[in-house]
């Protein structure tokens, strides 16, 4: 996983997977590689989005003391 | 000379019966200026010393009483003018003229028109007002009967912190002022400076501008004047209803709040400040307020934020589990479309199987070993092989009619 992959970046590229498995311009041989991209992507995507969402519950916390 | 003495009493007697004459009983509407009270109030009666001035010179004196029966127009004058009952002040008087030769000429009191002081001090407060518009049209307007000056239009700050007071040392009005402030249930904290000074009397309004001076020169500035007396409401206004602290108080960088209360009118002094009410509680309580709406609105937009935060994230999951929902929905179009495509292709490669073609029905026909596509080279009496399905027949052509 590259480490300067940002949340929307990840979005934007499941978002061309989708599109080329949508056309069908990838070819079988590349279909599996291509899932397994996405499926690092989403786990990516989740994982950050419940970081941020910890962060941000946390500061909250900090701040009503 | 000797012959003609008579005592003091005998001739004092005849300037009563004189004066008896012409006044007894005879009620005079007089105007003239207090210039000496001695009140017994718990007597019941009230020694006036009357005059009549033209600048400072005095024209006419005369010594008054208002006796018990009447004592009470002093209460009545009080309450319906709202101004006090002392010197310096100019009345219309319902009055008797007594004269005994012990206590020589007094006027008794019977009445006091109320409306003729208001009516005088509306007048000089009117002059005083005009005065302010056609002399410093910069600091003050009237607009629709209203004044619009200065320190009206000044923002105020967001929240009132930094408090100037200025009022007399020892006031209950202050007193109120600070312990409405202090002891705040929300717990506000505020920072409150006093500028003590006398604020009735003859030189009050130079202490009050000369205070005013000196909290406008503290940096930084405070976030607002607050001007403060009494516990409850006065009786008349002194120096607040002068010229020159008029023109201060309306040209001030500071926002001015008075609390000078008075039963029923408004000084100068309030009519020009950023906000005038009617007593120094009120005051505080409006810069409570005032703090309390803004923490109110910066409490409603973080509950926003955090609203709109919270709901963000919701949003994302959705649209990552949208995201996978999408994935999962093309690959298995993607695999259904090509098995489509295979199924396809194996029908079609079943279907152009020779065998299968043969299998049907179909045969080749062939001559000297060659395929034939067409029947351009037969000719009857040639032999030809017929493939089959199942096997190769050996035929000898008899007859052949070739289709239009």
């Amino acid at each position: 996983m590259k480490t300067n992959l940002t949340y929307q970046k990840a979005l934007d590229e499941l978002n061309k997977i989708v599109a080329e498995i949508d056309s069908e311009t990838i070819p079988l041989d590349q279909l599996s590689e291509k899932i397994q991209r996405a499926g690092e992507l989403l786990e990516f995507c989740r994982h950050k989005l419940r970081e941020t969402e910890e962060a941000f519950e946390k500061g909250l916390k900090k701040i009503e003391e | 000379m000797m012959n003609a003495a008579i005592k003091l009493s005998e001739l004092l007697d005849m300037v009563m019966d004189v004066l008896n004459d012409q006044f007894y009983g005879e009620e005079y509407y007089i105007i003239a200026e207090t210039s000496d009270i001695k009140n017994y109030p718990e007597r019941s009666y009230c020694f006036v010393t009357l005059v009549e001035k033209e600048g400072s010179k005095i024209l006419a004196k005369a010594d008054a009483v208002i006796w018990s029966k009447s004592y009470h127009i002093i209460s009545d004058f009080e309450f319906t003018s709202g101004v006090k009952f002392e010197r310096n002040i100019l009345l219309l008087l319902k009055v008797t003229v007594d004269y005994s030769p012990v206590f020589g000429l007094k006027l008794q009191i019977n009445g006091i028109d109320a409306s003729f002081t208001l009516g005088n001090i509306e007048l000089q407060r009117r002059q005083i007002l005009n005065d302010l518009v056609s002399k410093y049209p910069s600091l003050v307007k009237e607009i629709e009967g209203g004044l619009v000056t200065i320190n009206k239009r000044l923002v105020r700050p967001v929240i009132f912190k930094r408090i100037a007071v200025i009022s007399a040392p020892g006031s209950d009005g202050l007193l109120d002022f600070r312990h409405e402030l202090e002891h705040n249930p929300r717990e506000y904290r505020y920072v409150i400076k006093e500028y003590l000074c006398q604020i009735q009397g003859n030189n009050a309004e130079e202490y009050i501008l000369q205070q005013m001076r000196i909290v406008k020169s503290v940096k930084p500035a405070y976030d607002a004047l607050v001007v403060v007396r009494g516990g409850g409401s006065q009786l008349d206004f002194g120096p607040f209803d002068t010229l020159d602290l008029g023109v201060e108080i309306a040209g001030f960088p500071i926002p001015v709040i008075t609390g000078i209360g008075h039963e029923r009118n408004v000084s100068i002094a309030d009519m020009v400040a950023h906000l005038s009410l009617k007593t120094p509680t009120k005051a505080a309580n409006f810069l409570l307020e005032h703090n309390r709406k803004a923490e109110e609105d910066i409490e409603q937009l973080a509950s926003f934020v955090l609203l709109r935060s919270r709901q963000r994230f919701v949003n994302e999951d959705v649209r990552i589990g949208m995201m996978e929902e999408r994935i999962s929905t093309s690959v298995r179009k993607y695999f259904n479309s090509h098995l489509n495509k295979l199924d396809r292709m194996q029908l079609t490669v079943h279907l152009l199987n020779p065998g299968n073609i043969l299998a049907r029905g179909f045969a080749m026909v062939k001559k000297a070993d060659r395929i034939l596509n067409d029947s351009s080279t037969i000719k009857p009496g040639d032999t030809l092989e017929i493939v089959m399905s199942d096997a190769i027949i050996g035929t000898t052509v008899n007859q052949k009619s070739t289709k239009e």
